[in-house]
């Protein structure tokens, strides 16, 4: 067997490997059936094909006795990170449980996500997420993020695996590290897990970093298996399918992270369901002020479906705004927030039917209890559009973060 | 006693008193195992390394950045006038960068100025900070500017 072929089949297997791995954690939502489906039509190859690129690169690296046994990747081989929140909320007035909307109360849940990574050579690393989350209804470990990195030079770098999808800059910047967030909770247009915007994808990435002045430019093209399989809609008979998806974003990140920041993404993608083929185009842009003590971030994204053979487009659009600044009190641990959002779901588009228009006004305060864990405190109201329903509920979470 | 004599006293009591005497100015020196090529840094590169953009030496081979334990006089220095971060912004930018992938793990920590210099001297293209009076044997010296620590305005001069 030639080494051409010897890597080939190595990358299949371990896309396989992957996928078997990743069904297996999270069998709670996957079939047996699904579990073994390999998707390998144009996006299948294409994902084989930069794996089989990096095995190649791994194979045919002149890596030499002296750089493996001396090298400090061998010395420290092994990182960890993670984050715990617990959640807890509960309605003030407006509510009927029965019959009312979906609002968030008692105790939520219970969320430990853990972070691998591992420097597996001088230009290759590793990364695994995996998130445990506990609540009254069930207990769910899934496989969040795993990938295989290969870094080209300081400023590019190619990876294949599972990603966060790089739409917009809460799901990048924030997803699970509730402790890295100032509010308790994602934005709406984030918060459907994964529904109203892509969370996760399949496929490859590449990232590559512009220097521009003493801003930075960062831009991110991937190409994959669209969206995430846990995105579904109820009203529609099948499950949604997503077999390609691409996405390109586009960020300037001032110094230190420290000013005016801003960028947009993009994502076209196809679903399929009951048969329906449909297409997906998604844009969103941010812009982010970031002082010593204080933030402005706001963001909006647009979602359009486009169903074949039939006239017209649906749109739906969303959008929020946040304050947040630390004051002096308690040696600065008194950070207070302020976050005013809507959606707005076209209600004749059946990939939706699950989500419903509305706004929501949250005021709170995060108050740091140490370095590596905070309490959240807010009061938040939603009112629904279409029948103008008003709920406000109290919500608090405990989050932290550690590492070594 | 008149007043001249009283006030003559109270500042030759100010200038004798040790508290008063200004700290000699100490130099940060960045040191790097003896493999690696480069001999002088520009101040945006070492900012550069210090954030985790720049991962890898001129020559193809990876930095490993280490960096004292807080509390430490050039952790200090380093993060406070060098990279102008508190010690909560550093901590919360490295564990965001690690949390998004951009890097595998964050610089690694060292107890004392021995333990940086027993590793920088072992490991192929490590790199670390001790005080100007401290510099371990089995480093080298990297220019700042294309200055030495010893230098007329050497930049990390506190």
């Amino acid at each position: 067997m030639s080494w051409r072929e010897l890597s080939a089949s190595l990358s299949s297997g371990t896309v396989r490997r992957m996928e078997v791995l990743q069904a297996s954690v999270s069998g709670q939502e996957y079939k047996g059936r699904e579990m073994l489906s390999l998707r390998l039509g144009f996006t299948g190859r294409v994902v084989t094909a930069m794996a089989t690129c990096m095995v190649s690169l791994m194979v045919a690296a002149p890596a030499s006795a002296k750089t493996l046994l001396e090298s400090a990747d061998t010395l420290y081989s092994l990182n960890l990170l993670g984050f715990f929140h617990l959640d807890v909320g509960e309605h003030l007035d407006g509510a009927d449980q029965q019959n009312g909307p979906p609002i968030d109360t008692g105790l939520q849940q219970a969320r430990m996500v853990g972070h691998f990574t591992s420097q597996l050579g001088p230009r290759i690393s590793a990364f695994m997420e995996v998130e445990g989350t506990a609540t009254e209804e069930s207990n769910k470990l899934r496989l969040e993020r795993i990938m295989l990195k290969y870094d080209i030079d300081n400023d590019s770098q190619i990876a294949v695996g599972r990603f966060h999808a790089p739409v917009g800059f809460w799901n990048q910047h924030y997803h699970h590290g509730r402790w890295l967030q100032t509010t308790k909770d994602r934005p709406l247009q984030t918060d459907f897990g994964g529904k109203f915007l892509p969370g996760h994808y399949w496929g490859g990435m590449y990232e590559r970093r512009f220097s521009l002045s003493s801003h930075t430019l960062e831009l991110d093209l991937g190409f994959g298996a669209g969206r995430d399989s846990n995105f579904s809609a109820p009203a529609l008979a099948a499950r949604v399918q997503s077999d390609i998806g691409f996405t390109a974003q586009l960020n300037l990140v001032p110094p230190k992270q420290l000013g005016l920041g801003f960028g947009g993404s993009l994502w076209l993608g196809d679903l399929e369901a009951a048969g329906r083929s449909i297409d997906e185009h998604i844009l969103t842009g941010h812009i982010r002020y970031r002082m010593s003590v204080a933030t402005l971030l706001a963001e909006l994204a647009w979602v359009e479906h486009d169903y074949a053979g039939a006239p017209g487009k649906q749109q739906n659009h969303a959008g929020y705004i946040e304050y947040n600044r630390r004051l002096d009190l308690l040696q600065g641990r008194v950070n207070p927030y302020v976050r005013l959002e809507y959606t707005k779901i076209d209600e004749d588009d059946p990939v939706f039917s699950g989500l419903r228009s509305r706004e929501r006004r949250t005021l709170g305060s995060r108050y740091e209890l140490g370095a590596f864990s905070a309490i959240k405190l807010e009061i938040r109201q939603d009112r629904f559009r279409n029948d103008s329903q008003t709920l406000t509920s109290v919500q608090a979470q405990y989050a932290s973060v550690f590492w070594w | 006693m008149n007043r001249i004599s009283v006030l003559w006293l109270l500042v030759i009591g100010v200038l004798l008193n040790p508290g008063y005497a200004q700290q000699p100015a100490r130099s940060i020196v960045v040191i790097v195992n003896p493999g690696v090529p480069q001999d002088s840094l520009s101040e945006e590169e070492l900012g550069k390394i210090l954030l985790g953009e720049t991962r890898f030496w001129d020559s193809g081979g990876s930095i490993t950045l280490l960096i004292q334990a807080p509390v430490s006089w050039e952790r200090d220095v380093l993060l406070g006038k060098v990279m102008q971060m508190s010690e909560a912004q550093y901590r919360q930018f490295w564990i965001s960068k690690v949390f998004r992938a951009e890097v595998a793990s964050g610089p690694k920590v060292v107890l004392s100025n021995e333990m940086a210099g027993t590793l920088i001297s072992k490991i192929p293209g490590a790199m670390g900070f001790v005080g100007d009076d401290e510099v371990p044997d089995g480093v080298k010296v990297m220019k700042i500017n294309g200055l030495l620590p010893g230098d007329a305005n050497y930049p990390f001069r506190f």
